[in-house]
């Protein structure tokens, strides 16, 4: 095992890592921006280092200063985290030829798989059925517009270097192509600095359905079973699930040996995930997500595995610890992913300072952070500021837990996804499993909830309340015991600080 | 004092007397707690407890100076809430409601940044005319563009962005007048 690395990332993951390596007792590098100096991944750390300014590409994205730290400090290993550089095969092979360990699958692998069009190529020899597309990446408009008519519309506008749905464009008619891919090759060039894009059918409806894979560097592959990731908003997951409610246990079999089969073929080594699109029963390869994902805390809730912990001991060279036939799954595991985005307000990114936060505990619950109480939430970095997590013996069980995680949860300063989630968990498709990844569309009114008679009742008398208190406030010179109405108000020692009372009555 | 509330369409009446608290005429006990904590943040508010009759609710809540309103959260539920002074009543209520009511007719849609970010694109100039829902603007911010778009059908009268431009939050972009009512001037299509 390693005895020193260094995590190239923030926020949750940057956190998420140093835990395994203390557990593991590995040294951890952390390495923050400007931004970030007061931050959890910082504090937690054994060691760490600035690396610029706080916008990404001055910071988190300048591999050349990451591997400098990495060689100044003694670190074997840089761990990416997901984000920033952990997709970059040009970084990868930096790290390799520096001396160091890249911890996930090596350079080569990367690119064969970043390459999303390389991906299908390679899959396809493995008998790994696609979605119906191209396998080459076009620059050329009239290119695109040919083969989308050859696919017949709707299609997907995708970036041959893309993931997490940036750079990804539906197609409903040949009108919008123009504007789709123009939107598509810049907001690719902007994620990922490639701006090729390629087409694929767009199936409607699917669900999206993902198996963990962990493979060593002698070419064992096992699976840990699937993750449904359905509950998505503009490609973007906010909850996630294992098991699946929609598959069997033949299909999590076959669909598990595929996702082995493509592992193989793409010659990768340590934790992955294959991502399918699954509809009527029927799978498609879509991609190979060649990192630690956001939603792997899922899987490791029901299986007993640290998938963090084993990246490190396969990136180590230890050879797989654990056979096909030993994998169990217990439970059932869900994930709400709390961002920094406002429901109230179509989902735009919230900033400012997180005034309170009340974390929710107890049984089968567990929270993946980045942020705390008083920390600033800017838009220099993705909006993902904590996971919450909960395992319980079912499905039924679980979704409960999480309403009751989720009402405890609170989060003040910054307008975060939270009452999305919780109307989730209460609405009636969710909870009976039927769901696919139009989900969100499907349901506009998610939101809007009849809170009922006694939070009517209760809004009405805090708001009046709250008037009161306010309305007491701006009488500087009256004493509130002065005010006929305020008789029972208590107030603060000083005037300058901020108000705080109670007004009991009957 | 006594104020009238009115949540989202259903009417309170609560009243503070020296002896207590009364809503609908009927006694209630009440205890609220105001947080320690306000922000001067855009998403700051007032993290309050509420027992009402012993029965427990924990308020996230933000007055909205502009519109006199407060925007309360509670079990992942919004309300949108107004409590005017009694005395008072007649006159703001009244003018609130009749404000409403006339404002889902009338009045220009006027397109605002929704969050700070970067202009990409200006889809439209004065003088066009637009569809509800047609792209006005398109805007980067997160790494992601959005495409805002008009809420309105009608023509546009002002473009105060161009493209490269970075805007703050509630900035003014785009204007749009919804064609008149009485007048034969909406054009049958764009």
């Amino acid at each position: 095992m390693f005895k020193k690395i260094l995590i190239a990332n923030r926020g949750e993951i940057a956190v998420r890592v140093i835990r395994a390596c203390r557990e593991l007792g590995v040294q951890a590098v952390a390495v923050y921006s400007e931004a970030d100096r007061d931050s959890p991944h910082v504090w937690l750390a054994d060691e760490a280092y600035p690396i610029g300014s706080a916008p990404a590409t001055e910071s988190y994205l300048r591999g050349d200063r990451l591997i400098e730290v990495a060689l100044r400090t003694g670190c074997e290993a840089i761990h990416p985290g997901y984000g920033f550089l952990a997709e970059r095969p040009a970084f990868a092979h930096a790290v390799e030829s520096a001396g160091l360990v890249f911890i996930g699958p090596p350079g080569d692998a990367m690119a064969a798989l970043g390459d999303k069009t390389e991906a299908r190529r390679t899959v396809k020899k493995a008998g790994v059925a696609v979605v119906p597309g191209i396998d080459w990446p076009v620059a050329d408009l009239d290119l695109l517009k040919k083969k989308a008519e050859e696919l017949g519309y709707p299609v997907l506008v995708k970036a041959a270097a893309g993931g997490g749905g940036k750079g990804m464009r539906i197609v409903w008619a040949a009108e919008e192509l123009a504007a789709a891919f123009r939107g598509a090759a810049h907001e690719a060039e902007f994620a990922f600095g490639d701006r090729r894009l390629y087409v694929e059918k767009y199936l409607e409806s699917p669900r999206h359905i993902e198996i963990q894979v962990l493979a060593d560097n002698l070419g064992n592959v096992i699976h840990l079973g699937e993750r449904e990731c359905s509950i998505q908003r503009r490609h973007q997951k906010m909850i996630e699930e294992s098991p699946s409610p929609a598959l069997t246990p033949d299909l999590r079999d076959a669909m598990g040996r595929a996702a082995v089969a493509a592992a193989s073929a793409a010659g990768y080594h340590n934790a992955g995930t294959v991502e399918f699109l699954f509809r009527d029963g029927r799978f498609y390869f879509l991609e190979v997500n060649a990192r630690i994902q956001v939603e792997h805390p899922v899987t490791e809730m029901v299986t007993g595995i640290d998938l963090v912990q084993a990246q490190l001991r396969i990136a180590s060279g230890e050879p797989l610890w654990i056979r096909q036939e030993d994998v169990r799954w217990q439970g059932h595991a869900l994930e709400c992913r709390i961002s920094g985005e406002d429901p109230w307000n179509n989902f735009f990114p919230s900033t400012g300072r997180i005034e309170v936060l009340r974390v929710p505990g107890g049984p089968g619950v567990r929270w993946d952070s980045g942020v705390v109480q008083g920390s600033e939430v800017g838009l220099h970095y993705d909006p993902l500021l904590a996971k919450l997590i909960v395992h319980a013996l079912d499905r039924p069980a679980a979704i409960v837990r999480m309403q009751r995680a989720l009402e405890e949860l609170v989060i003040q300063g910054v307008a975060t996804t939270v009452p999305f989630h919780l109307a989730v968990m209460d609405e009636p498709d969710f909870r009976s499993g039927n769901y696919d990844i139009r989900y969100v569309e499907a349901h506009p009114d998610l939101l809007r909830r009849d809170p009922g008679d006694l939070a009517r009742r209760a809004a009405a008398v805090a708001a009046a309340l709250l008037e009161e208190a306010a309305r007491l406030r701006a009488l500087p010179l009256a004493p509130p015991d002065s005010d006929a109405t305020g008789r029972e108000w208590r107030r603060g020692a000083s005037l300058t600080r901020p108000w705080r009372g109670s007004w009991t009555g009957r | 004092m006594k104020y009238v509330v009115d949540v989202e369409g259903e009417w309170f009446e609560v009243e503070f007397r020296p002896n207590g608290v009364r809503v609908d005429g009927r006694p209630v006990s009440v205890e609220l707690v105001e947080g320690d904590v306000r922000g001067a943040g855009p998403n700051s508010g007032i993290l309050a407890h509420l027992l009402l009759d012993g029965r427990s609710f924990t308020i996230a809540a933000r007055r909205d100076d502009a519109r006199a309103v407060w925007n309360l959260e509670l079990a992942g539920r919004r309300l949108t809430v107004s409590a005017y002074e009694a005395r008072r009543w007649a006159l703001q209520g009244q003018r609130a409601l009749a404000a409403r009511a006339a404002g889902a007719a009338a009045g220009p849609f006027e397109l605002t940044a929704p969050m700070p970010g970067l202009i990409v694109d200006v889809e439209v100039a004065a003088g066009d005319l637009v569809r509800k829902g047609q792209g006005l603007v398109i805007m980067e911010a997160m790494k992601m563009e959005n495409d805002l778009r008009s809420e309105v059908e009608g023509i546009v009268t002002a473009v105060r962005v161009q493209p490269g431009q970075t805007v703050e939050r509630g900035e003014l972009l785009v204007v749009i007048e919804p064609p008149k009512e009485d007048g034969g001037e909406t054009p049958e299509n764009g």
